[in-house]
């Protein structure tokens, strides 16, 4: 057999071979047993010497062709080989991917908190302050710089916990107003607060009742507030926390520190100018009016100079209207299936 | 106030309001414009099939000791009808319900057999016609309901007219503001104005006999304490009952009628708002009439109770020395009018309000009286009440006028005027009403002005006390005029510096770390018990208590977050909930040191965190219970986070009796108290029925003082880390921090790192052994750091741990 009919009897053999084995190792072995120093074509191509000087470079062309194969084929295998393996590998690892992820825990925020930090950032965006007082608080700074000196028949309004003659759980957080009136400087423009917080009502304890809840006053003072800015700035907030679309109504009330005094209704529907006004229908969401002139007096204000506007807004009667809940000791009573409700993303 | 539809009619005969469902409009309008409507509807519930009926006969039945049988003619028709009612006397005019009538509570009257006689209805008791037992004469009492003798009824007539059964009623909630809303006279004037319909003015003719007051009675009066005040003396009365008319007003008000005299006061005090009196001349023994503070005494009032007055609070009406009346509250027993009384007098006055306030209230005698005198009374009114009042006495119960009114204080204020322009109006409002719209709004109200261009002068009737400075006319025009007019817009913006402040962003800041903690935000009372309020404070403190608290359960200011905050913990374990991870940030409240009663007590804030239970279980096994480490790795993420200037340390704790002994620690900012981390007292747990629990309490404030705010930006390092381990073999009592400090003070200033890795306990190592194992890690931010560098720094580390803690390293 002459030497090209050997290398290409060695070719078909190895490729017989490798496409039989089934290991990397057994891969291997052909590949030793072909190329290494004492391999098939190691030997064939030691034989090259004998030949003519003219065949020579013909065989030898043809001999690295088919190492050059061998090599490619050998390579190939074991990249197939490899293949397989990951394969299984692959499979072997599969998984119920619809079993439930591990538990990360992440706390909610109290939903009286989601409201007083809404409506505090709805207020920073149109240049407010926001002011935080004490729970306790003066007779002089809860009532009397209200404009409600001690015996006035409207002090029944606010049955109050006393601590002493003259210190009180603050009934109102309008106990801000007097004190940010007196610190604001109104050179620089005019005062405009809001003020959130914890107030206190003798009160038992039920349904619709707390001796505890929340209270976020807001206060206007400047030269030229009318009640139409008032009116416009409820509007803004109604829109803020219930969304667009529900009309707003004021009604006549009264309360000692604004003159006229409202009350606030929003519509629970949304409704447009073709409404039936029967349809709507109206839920009382706030106290407001302004400011009476008493009040300014007394914080060293002239009324004939400045006027301004208050409005008071229960958090605690938000939630509920807004996610009719129907007993507001749920908001203190802090059971986690309660509280865990209220997600935080969007409105 | 109950407002009658019918009585405002008697004078407003163009009223809009005939069913109800025009109550229910005037209702809403009403809320709009002037008060809020409580309830509108009837003061009665409604019946069908009531007749006046008259008594014909009346038999008794054999052998039956209570049932009697009677023949009532209901005009066209007569009906036998067997009764048990004891006071059924021939001739009287009575109530029939015929068979087939409505009665409230879904009564059905029908033709039935008593006693085997043919009952063809049944005469009725204005109880079982659903009068409540508060406003039914007590007259009829044990028996049927007979009209009094000069009621202007015929038999047939419809009994549910003539009671007045159908009479609606506007009920409303008045503001403290508007007593001028106490009195039909008051409602008239707000209907005028509301619906532009005119009414009659009250209009009668009063008599004097020959005789003076003056004669029989004198009176004298502090002026601070009622002003005015006027007495009128009526001679030789009859007592007795009221006419229907007038007792149907008055039960349809919600008032009981008594006898003609008192039912009159009533009277008038409805219609025109001025609450009266009216008692015996013939009782006192001075004749001398006094009006004085208290003194320490006693007086019997009209309900018999024998009150004790404080020296100086209590407005009295004296007879010489004797009490006799707490003035505008309630009459005194002794001078009360009775069957035999004979010679009256009549009292119309205005009372000092506040003391009226608080003697109403501190004798829990609130009346429609009282209710008047603290909401304002027209003073021009007190004498036109007196006047008509006595006229009615003199119709309904005869007798004499005596001459004169004693008037021993009439010092009546003039009307109060007020000057406002239109532009003071529409500069408050917002609005661009007109000259017309303002002028026209004045003569609803039935104010009388003068206008000189664009400014007015109004006169402020004395009915409208609420009414003394400019804004309250604006309010009076711009509730008229109607909200829905006003525009909305924003103020107008000024360049103002706005946003959260530092504190507020952190306060922020702290409660959104704690979320992403995965704890949930709860907020609980601040008020609880006198035995918790002070639990879980650093030190003894005074408590700031309510003066007159509600319960005990929400007496005291809580000392503590913690203190109220294991009560959500332990309400959440009592609802069989497992994973209890809560945080909440709020006040707490000491009393001052020197107790100085108008000084406000201490306010301070806390941060304080509650772990109990173990995570929710999952598939993954995760369920080991929660411990120590637990809530001081939650409180050291918030501490890093923080960046608070100063060295944080832990300080093994036991002087709290509220926490685990061997599991707390003080947390130390540097060498200030900051707060403090462990296990609650088992026992502690056990009475709140909670599985170990772990908490934390920061002092807040201090929180606030010692934020570094912002960040201090370091560049990545260049060169390479170099980490070793080192293992050490130690007593099992020895503090882990010891080891730290003494690995940070010898390591040299390359080391950026110390973490504890691994801490083993185990027979092999000794009973008294643990092993803990620490990654060191160090850099040069320089150069390169050498293998000799950092080997000399863990030989040093290594002695030093050794010589001072006797310490191996494995």
């Amino acid at each position: 057999m002459d030497i090209k009919e050997k290398l290409k009897s060695l070719q078909e053999r190895v490729i017989q071979q490798l496409s039989l084995s089934k290991t990397d190792d057994a891969v291997e072995d052909i590949r030793v047993h072909l190329l290494g120093k004492k391999g098939d074509l190691t030997k064939i191509l030691k034989g090259l010497k004998d030949l003519t000087a003219d065949q020579r470079p013909l065989v030898g062309q043809l001999a690295n062709e088919i190492r050059h194969n061998l090599e490619e084929q050998i390579e190939d295998k074991r990249a197939r080989l490899a293949k397989a393996i990951l394969d299984r590998q692959l499979a072997a690892e599969q998984i119920d991917v619809t079993l439930p992820g591990k538990t990360v825990i992440i706390g909610t925020k109290h939903v009286l908190q989601q409201i007083q930090d809404q409506i505090e950032d709805h207020f920073i965006s149109q240049g407010f302050q926001v002011m935080y007082g004490t729970e306790v608080e003066t007779d002089e700074f809860n009532f009397a710089r209200m404009n409600l000196p001690k015996d006035h028949p409207a002090r029944d309004m606010q049955d109050t916990f006393y601590l002493t003659p003259n210190i009180l759980l603050r009934t109102q957080t309008s106990a801000m107003q007097a004190r940010a009136m007196d610190k604001h400087d109104f050179a620089t423009g005019p005062l405009k607060m809001v003020s959130p917080g914890k107030v206190y009502r003798r009160d038992n304890d039920d349904a619709t009742h707390s001796h505890q809840f929340h209270q976020v006053e807001g206060l206007v003072v400047g030269k030229g507030i009318t009640l139409a800015d008032l009116k416009g700035t409820l509007q803004a907030l109604t829109d803020e926390l219930f969304g667009k679309g529900h009309a707003m109504r004021f009604r006549q009330s009264y309360f000692p520190f604004t003159e006229p005094s409202l009350e606030v209704d929003i519509s629970w529907n949304i409704v447009d100018e073709h409404t039936p006004a029967e349809d709507i229908q109206w839920i009382e969401v706030l106290g407001a009016g302004m400011v009476h002139p008493n009040v300014l007096k007394m914080a060293h204000i002239d009324p004939d100079e400045y006027t301004g506007f208050a409005f008071g807004l229960g958090p605690d009667r938000f939630a509920m209207i807004k996610y009719g809940i129907d007993d507001i000791r749920n908001f203190y009573l802090d059971d986690l299936r309660f509280l865990k409700q209220f997600s935080q993303v969007g409105k | 106030m109950k407002i009658s539809v019918n009585w405002i009619k008697e004078f407003m005969p163009d009223f809009p309001v005939s069913n109800e469902a025009d109550a229910q409009k005037i209702s809403d309008k009403l809320a709009l414009t002037s008060t809020e409507v409580e309830d509108k509807g009837y003061q009665i519930p409604q019946s069908t099939g009531l007749v006046v009926g008259q008594v014909l006969e009346v038999r008794s039945i054999e052998n039956s000791t209570h049932l009697k049988i009677t023949i009532v003619n209901a005009g066209k028709k007569d009906y036998q009808v067997v009764t048990g009612a004891p006071n059924v006397v021939k001739g009287q005019l009575v109530v029939l319900a015929l068979p087939g009538a409505h009665l409230p509570e879904n009564k059905l009257i029908e033709a039935t057999e008593l006693d085997g006689q043919i009952s063809q209805g049944m005469l009725v008791s204005l109880q079982e016609i659903g009068f409540d037992d508060a406003i039914a004469p007590k007259k009829h009492e044990a028996g049927i309901y007979v009209f009094p003798a000069d009621s202007e009824v015929q038999p047939g007539d419809d009994a549910v007219k003539v009671l007045g059964i159908d009479d609606l009623m506007i009920d409303t909630e008045l503001t403290a503001n508007r007593g001028d809303m106490l009195s039909i006279r008051g409602n008239l004037y707000e209907f005028s104005a509301l619906f532009e319909k005119d009414f009659k003015k009250i209009d009668f003719d009063l008599q004097e006999s020959a005789q003076t007051a003056a004669s029989q009675l004198s009176a004298s009066v502090d002026p601070t304490l009622a002003n005015p005040y006027y007495l009128r003396i009526v001679n030789h009365v009859t007592v007795k009952e009221s006419p229907l008319w007038l007792q149907r007003r008055l039960w349809n008000s919600g008032i009981r009628p008594i006898n003609n005299l008192v039912d009159v006061t009533n009277y008038v005090m409805l219609l025109l708002g001025q609450p009266m009196h009216v008692f015996d001349l013939d009782q006192l023994h001075h004749h001398e009439i006094r009006v004085a503070l208290s003194s320490d005494e006693t007086i019997t009032t009209l309900d018999g109770e024998k009150r004790q007055l404080k020296a100086g609070e209590d407005i009295v009406v004296y007879d010489g020395q004797d009490p006799q009346m707490l003035a505008g509250v309630m009459g005194g027993s002794q001078s009360e009018v009775t069957e035999n009384t004979s010679n009256v007098v009549l009292e119309s006055a205005v009372f000092n309000p506040v003391l009226i306030r608080k003697t109403a209230r501190r004798f829990n005698l609130h009346s429609q009286a009282s209710q008047r005198f603290e909401r304002g009374i027209d003073v021009s009114n007190s004498r036109k009440a007196l006047d008509y009042a006595a006229a009615l006495i003199k119709d309904l119960a005869g007798g004499e006028i005596a001459q004169g009114v004693i008037e021993a204080q009439a010092d009546i204020a003039k009307e109060k005027q007020i000057a406002i322009s239109l532009g003071d109006i529409n500069g408050y409002l917002g609005t661009q009403a007109g000259l017309d719209d303002v002028a026209d709004i004045w003569r609803r109200l039935s104010f009388t002005f003068e206008q000189e261009g664009e400014n007015f002068l109004v006169m402020i009737p004395r009915r409208r006390p609420d009414i003394t400075i400019k804004a309250d006319l604006i309010e009076e025009f711009v509730r008229i005029y109607g909200y829905e007019k006003i525009p909305a817009h924003l103020p107008q913006a000024v360049n103002q510096k706005s946003g959260l402040t530092a504190d507020q962003k952190l306060d922020r800041s702290i409660r959104e770390i704690l979320l992403a903690l995965g704890l949930t935000q709860a907020i609980s009372y601040s008020l609880t018990t006198t035995e918790f309020a002070s639990q879980f404070t650093s030190q003894a403190r005074p408590l700031v208590k309510l003066a007159y608290p509600m319960s005990q359960e929400h007496a005291v200011m809580r000392q503590s977050v913690l203190a109220t905050l294991i009560q959500a913990a332990a309400y959440n374990a009592a609802r069989k909930i497992s994973d209890i991870r809560l945080f909440e940030t709020g006040d707490v409240f000491y009393g001052r040191p020197d107790n100085d009663p108008d000084q406000l007590p201490i306010e301070k804030q806390q941060i304080a965190a509650v772990i109990s239970g173990k995570p929710s279980a999952d598939w993954q096994h995760n369920d080991q219970n929660y411990d120590f480490y637990d809530i001081k790795g939650l409180l050291t993420a918030l501490l890093s986070k923080l960046n608070l200037k100063g060295k944080i340390l832990f300080k093994k704790s036991q002087s709290q009796p509220e926490m685990h002994p061997g599991q707390t620690a003080d947390v130390y900012l540097d060498d200030q108290y900051l707060g403090f981390v462990g296990q609650i007292n088992p026992q502690l747990a056990d009475q709140y029925k909670l599985g170990r629990t772990f908490v934390f309490q920061l002092d807040s404030n201090l929180v606030h003082d010692r934020c570094q705010h912002g960040t201090d930006y370091r560049p990545l390092d260049k060169f390479p880390a170099i980490e070793r381990d080192l293992s050490l073999l130690v007593d099992k009592n020895l503090q882990a921090a010891d080891i730290v400090s003494i690995i940070t003070k010898n390591a040299g200033s390359y080391l950026r790192q110390v973490n504890l890795v691994d801490v083993y306990e185990g027979t092999e190592l000794g009973q008294q052994k643990k092993s803990l194992s620490y990654r060191l890690q160090f850099v040069n931010p320089d150069a390169t750091l050498t293998d000799e560098i950092v080997n000399a720094a863990m030989a040093r580390i290594s002695t030093a741990l050794f010589d001072q803690l006797r310490v191996t390293t494995r």
